[in-house]
Formats: C-alpha cells, sequence, structure tokens
C-alpha cells in the first residue's frame, strides 16, 4: 500500500516536473504561432475594406479570387517548384557527404560536421550578397572561365535568373540536409552493411536495401524542411531572381504592406500552409520505402 | 524500476527529428504568413561630453541617409546632447504604411517621414500627431513654399494642424554609370538593344508610374489616370523590363549593383544612390533628368503617434533644419535643401543642382508633386489599382 502511494507521488512530481519543462515552450509556441495563425486564419474569411481595415463579414471571396488570379497560380508553381527541386538538389547533393561522414570517418566526424556548420554562422543576407561575387558579370566563374579561353564573353544566365535562386537555395539549406541525414544515419549499425557486403550486394543495392530505407526519416524531414522554407522565401528570389524576381511569397508580403488587404494575403497563406501539409502528408508515406 | 512513461508519450529519434523539423519549419514559416516587413538597421550615439533636457533615444524608421548620420552638424549636436539614434531602413514607402497602420510602430519608433503625397492618406489612417511648432523654431528659416500656401496646406499644414516639416525634396529620373554609358537623354534610350541585359528597373510603383505617365505624355499632378492610362503605363515599364537584367527591390541594392557592375543604368533613379555607392568606393554613379519629366519628392519627418522622448525627437528635427545640417543633406544626399540659408554653404555642385532662385516654379509648374489617389472620382485607377498593376508587372 504505502509502496502504491510512493509510485503514485513518484508520477505526481514527474508529472509537475514535465509540465514545468514543457509549459514555457507551449505557452510561447501558442503565443507566438498558434495564435497569430488563428487570427490570420480567421481574417481570411473576412471582407476587406481600406487598408489594414477588416469588416466584419463572413466571405470566401479571398479564397475564390486567389485561386481564380492567373498571375498568382503562375506565381504558386513557380514558388513551389522551385522549393521541390531545391529540396530534391540538397536531397541527393547530401546523401554522399552524410553517408561519407557517417559511416567512412571516425576521428574526423565532429570536424566534419563542425565544417558542414559553419556555413550557418555567416548571415542568410551576408550568404547572398556573396552570389554577386561568385556568379556576377565580373565574378569569379566568369573571370576564371574567360582567363582560360572557354568563353569570350561573360555568362550573363548565372545571376539574376531561377537558376541563381536555385543555387543560392542549395548553398542555404545543404547543412541542414547534410545535418538532418547524419543524425538519421547515426541508427544505422554498420554490421548491416558488412553483412550485406558479404552476402554479396553490391554498394548501390546496399545503400538502396538498408541505409535509404533506414534514413527516409531524416530524409523526409529535410525535404520537408526546404520544401517549405524555399517555398515561401521572397527575399532570395527578390535579390538573385533578376527580372523573374516574384515569388508567391512576394504576393503575400505585397497583400499586407502594398495593399494593405490582410484578408487575401492571409488567404493565400493559408493555401501555401494547405500545399505543405499535403506535401508533408505526401512525404511521410514515403517512410514504409523498403528499398528498390 | 519504475517507469510511467506510456508508448504514446515516447518519442523515438526518428519521430523526433520528422516532428521535430516539421515544427521548426512551420514556426520558420510564421514571419512570411505574417508577411513581417524586413530592413536593415544602423545605431549611432554621441559620447557623454554633455547632457541637457534633449538627452534620449531617436528611434528612426524611415529610408537610408534621412536620419542624417553622417552629418558633421548633427553629429556634434548627438554628442552635444548625448542623443542615441537607432534606425531602421526601410526598402519601399509601404513599408511605413504598414509599420504604423498595423500598430506595429506606434510606441517603438519615435520619428518617421513621410513623402508630400501621402499626408492626406497618413492622416486618414491616423499614423502622425500634429507637430508643435514652438519646439521646431528653425523650421520659420524655410522657403515659404514649404510652410504656407497652397502647396503647404495641401500635404503638411491642414485640418488645422502641422502634421509633418518637409526637410528635402528632390527629382527622380535615371541612375547611371559614367564611365560606362552617357547620361540618358530621354527613357526610351534605355529600351536600346545595346543596353539589353544591364539596366535595372527600381521596385518603386509610384515613381515609376508617374515616370511612365511623363514619358507617355499624360502626366497629371492630381494622379488621375483611366484604367485604360495605367495599363499603357505598364506597358511602358514592360518594354523596360524586356530590356533589363533585373527589378531593383530597394535603393539601397541599386548601389550595391552598380558597384558590382552588374548594371549601367537603373531607372525610376534616385540622386542619393550616387553617395551610397561613394561610399562603397564607387564615385562614378550619376543621376540624370531625362527630357520627358520625372518624378517629384518632397519628404517630410513626422512625429507618429504614441511617440515617446518627444524633447529629443523635436530637438533632432530642430537641428535637422539648420543651415549647415540642410546642407550637408543637401550635399550627402544629393538632394534639395529647403533652408535657403543652407544655399551659400553648400559646395558648387551641389547648389547647382536644383534651381534654387525658381524653386516654386519648380514645384508647382515644372515638376508638381504628386498626389497619392487613395480615393478617385470613378472611372480613373485608384492607388489600389496602381499596386495591383505593378504587382502584375513584376510577376509577368
Amino acid at each position: 500500500m504505502a509502496s502504491a502511494t510512493g509510485i503514485a507521488a513518484a508520477r505526481r512530481r514527474r508529472r509537475t516536473a514535465v509540465a514545468l519543462l514543457v509549459g514555457p515552450a507551449v505557452v510561447l509556441v501558442s503565443g507566438a504561432l498558434l495564435i497569430p495563425t488563428i487570427n490570420l486564419l480567421v481574417q481570411s474569411f473576412l471582407v476587406p475594406s481600406g487598408y489594414g481595415q477588416v469588416s466584419y463579414h463572413f466571405t470566401i471571396a479571398n479564397y475564390t479570387s486567389a485561386l481564380t488570379d492567373p498571375t498568382y497560380l503562375k506565381l504558386a508553381l513557380y514558388s513551389f517548384g522551385l522549393g521541390a527541386l531545391a529540396a530534391i538538389a540538397c536531397l541527393v547533393l547530401g546523401y554522399p557527404v552524410a553517408y561519407f561522414i557517417s559511416f567512412r570517418l571516425t576521428r574526423g566526424r565532429n570536424i566534419a560536421l563542425f565544417l558542414v556548420v559553419v556555413s550557418l554562422f555567416t548571415s542568410y543576407l551576408v550568404r547572398l550578397y556573396a552570389w554577386y561575387t561568385i556568379l556576377g558579370e565580373h565574378g569569379v566563374i566568369n573571370d576564371a572561365l574567360i582567363r582560360l579561353g572557354v568563353i569570350s564573353t561573360p555568362l550573363m544566365f548565372l545571376l539574376f535568373s531561377r537558376w541563381a535562386v536555385l543555387t543560392a537555395f542549395v548553398n542555404i539549406f545543404l547543412p541542414y540536409t547534410i545535418l538532418m541525414l547524419t543524425s538519421s544515419m547515426q541508427n544505422i549499425r554498420k554490421d548491416l552493411l558488412e553483412n550485406a557486403r558479404d552476402l554479396g550486394a553490391s554498394p548501390l543495392r546496399t545503400f538502396s536495401r538498408i541505409v535509404l530505407p533506414l534514413s527516409m526519416t531524416g530524409a523526409i524531414g529535410a525535404l520537408v524542411y526546404t520544401f517549405i522554407l524555399t517555398s515561401g522565401d521572397y527575399i532570395t528570389p527578390a535579390l538573385l531572381g533578376g527580372t523573374q524576381s516574384t515569388a508567391i511569397a512576394n504576393v503575400v508580403s505585397d497583400q499586407f504592406l502594398a495593399l494593405g488587404n490582410r484578408p487575401e494575403g492571409a488567404a493565400i497563406s493559408f493555401m501555401m500552409l494547405a500545399v505543405f501539409f499535403v506535401v508533408y502528408l505526401g512525404l511521410t508515406r514515403l517512410e514504409r520505402f523498403k528499398g528498390f | 524500476m519504475i517507469s510511467d512513461e506510456s508508448p504514446a508519450m515516447r518519442f523515438s529519434r526518428r519521430e523526433l527529428l520528422k516532428y521535430g523539423s516539421l515544427l521548426a519549419a512551420t514556426a520558420s514559416a510564421g514571419p512570411v504568413l505574417a508577411a513581417c516587413s524586413s530592413g536593415s538597421t544602423s545605431t549611432a550615439t554621441g559620447s557623454s561630453a554633455g547632457s541637457g533636457s534633449m538627452a534620449g533615444t531617436v528611434n528612426f524608421y524611415s529610408w537610408q541617409g534621412y536620419d542624417l548620420l553622417p552629418e558633421p552638424a548633427l553629429k556634434a549636436w548627438r554628442k552635444k546632447h548625448d542623443v542615441l539614434i537607432h534606425s531602421t531602413y526601410v526598402s519601399t514607402h509601404n513599408d511605413i504604411t504598414a509599420k504604423f497602420s498595423t500598430g506595429g510602430g506606434h510606441g517603438i519608433y519615435n520619428l518617421s517621414t513621410y513623402e508630400a503625397g501621402y499626408g492626406p492618406y497618413y492622416v486618414g489612417l491616423k499614423i502622425p500627431s500634429p507637430i508643435d511648432m514652438s519646439k521646431v523654431p528653425n523650421f520659420q528659416q524655410v522657403y515659404p513654399i514649404f510652410r504656407q500656401g497652397a502647396v503647404s496646406s495641401r500635404w503638411w499644414n491642414f485640418g488645422g494642424h502641422q502634421w509633418a516639416l518637409p526637410f528635402t525634396w528632390g527629382l527622380q529620373g535615371v541612375n547611371y554609370d559614367a564611365t560606362k554609358i552617357k547620361p540618358p537623354a530621354s527613357y526610351n534610350d534605355l529600351l536600346s538593344p545595346s543596353l539589353k541585359g544591364k539596366i535595372g528597373v527600381t521596385d518603386d510603383p509610384v515613381a515609376a508610374i508617374v515616370i511612365g505617365a511623363h514619358v507617355l505624355g499624360i502626366f497629371r499632378s492630381d494622379s488621375r489616370y483611366t484604367p485604360a492610362q495605367l495599363n499603357q503605363i505598364i506597358g511602358f515599364w514592360s518594354k523596360m523590363k524586356k530590356n533589363a537584367r533585373l527589378v531593383i527591390p530597394s535603393y539601397g541594392n541599386m548601389a550595391d549593383l552598380f558597384v558590382a557592375g552588374e548594371i549601367v543604368a537603373a531607372t525610376p533613379g534616385w540622386s542619393a544612390v550616387n553617395s551610397f555607392a561613394a561610399a562603397k568606393g564607387d564615385k562614378n554613379v550619376q543621376h540624370t533628368l531625362p527630357k520627358e519629366g520625372s518624378a517629384t519628392f518632397c519628404d517630410a519627418f513626422m512625429v507618429p503617434t504614441g511617440a515617446t522622448d518627444l524633447d529629443t525627437v523635436y530637438g533632432y528635427i530642430n537641428e535637422a533644419f539648420s543651415p549647415q545640417a540642410q546642407a550637408q543633406e543637401a550635399e550627402n544626399l544629393v538632394q534639395g535643401a529647403v533652408n535657403p540659408q543652407a544655399v551659400p554653404l553648400m559646395d558648387a555642385a551641389t547648389r547647382g543642382l536644383y534651381p534654387y532662385n525658381n524653386i516654386d516654379q519648380v514645384l508647382t509648374v515644372t515638376a508638381p508633386l504628386e498626389e497619392i489617389p487613395v480615393t478617385v472620382p470613378s472611372g480613373y485607377a485608384n492607388f489600389n489599382d496602381w499596386n495591383t498593376a505593378w504587382e502584375s508587372f513584376k510577376a509577368s
């Protein structure tokens, strides 16, 4: 009986401790994310009435007008397409690096991880501006190609193009992808790889049947993370996108800032959120992947 | 071994990774959902050499350069009165509208500016508070057109209050690299095939629409254009965009692009970009006014409602109207001064930029200040239509 009382008291203490530990985070997330999100959701169904003003009448017109506007649809396709490309490119480039760090390095693993992380120490904007000196008309690549006699005039498409935006996205999000993949690969026992090799599996088959399925959670996390943040980015397209510098997030920004049309800005935001959730749910099905 | 964790409460590393990444990404998307404005910031202070009732902080929210940070007269004043300035710079005028109309800026920023045409609009949005004129005696030194008469009562002094104090003005045409091209005599010069991929179009819808109207010969200072005329104007800019390398997100970025050698010309231009580029080592950027006409601006200090440290703010504004500060501001920003006593203090090049002996003619006839068409009669495009058209132009 005494023992049962002690167990109950221990449970209460543990629950209290958990509540105290989790409470601040719950309050922070609720206050900083959920409440504003609910506020935006409500506003997306209201009628705009002048700059920054709303009339409290229910409407779905904000959603229908956004869905039927060809400009918005074109920009959405561009933004989500670019986001998907960036996510896939990061994954394709990140897997070999993560594999190498996880299974080939022993002593140097921490140094390698530090080198991956160190690129994140520089500010986002500085890294974007750095591409001017690399991809620009007088940048490192054009200068080198001209000096080597490969080209006679600078390649102008390198900067201020969708290619430049994609390059910058990959540069920025590749470290996150590598970290997520490395983290998920740490769960894979090395003897599984050795057993596969002992049984005659080729390196490619070993990767597809063991490494890929067992690191799929990290891959999904990296894909979702990169896709959401790149699809919703409007700074990088504005600085590097050239004449095609507008993304769907710019429309959201313009709705709020330039037009003061919060309901329509909120409606577009929630449609973006819906796309993100659909993509996330679709990608989670890949967890069942058992290899080729 | 006692454990009260149910299986449902346990998170594997895989689940933590999966849900953690989703949460992190969702949290990071928050700023996009909220469409928060972005801006660069700068802070400057004086030492504690002197201190008086004006000591305090000016939290400034406006264009880069308008905080007058590098000017010796204001530097000395800040040092003397122990005043700190914390500046946040805007990319477009819409940033100011958004910051103060959504409640985010009031009580945080105590000094901002508005371009003349925004005056009635901003007062309608309750953004500025009435100016206490007894605290800005230097304003009495400015040219009469800025403090009395039709122009003043249209943009800054109406409804029985002085809402803002105009401190600088100028004309917007084309910025160009003087080592690479001759000054464009016409905006149409920028459509030349020889400049394809070498020019920039600035993301400044108001200046662009005014300039477009000048090019098409349909300019009106009351900004009343029909939707068809607005389409014509956007059509002109679409042609320009086809010849352009990029749409430039801000004037600060324009300076970087000139310095990097990525563009040889950009329009709408701003003479202050010359200084921004010079500060980064490129002294070849110039500003010119093509023959068709230009967008005119006159920016005024406003004190947003809910502002604190008012003595500091008024002291700062007052000092900004002193002849020395005005002359230095005109030189640094390559813009027009409003204090006639500043003109003899300018260097010859700065003094020659604007016809100070004929300022009324310039601002009322030659290049009148333009209205922001918030409310227009039926059949005309309003400000919302302007912004929507410009948004479509950028997306096209």
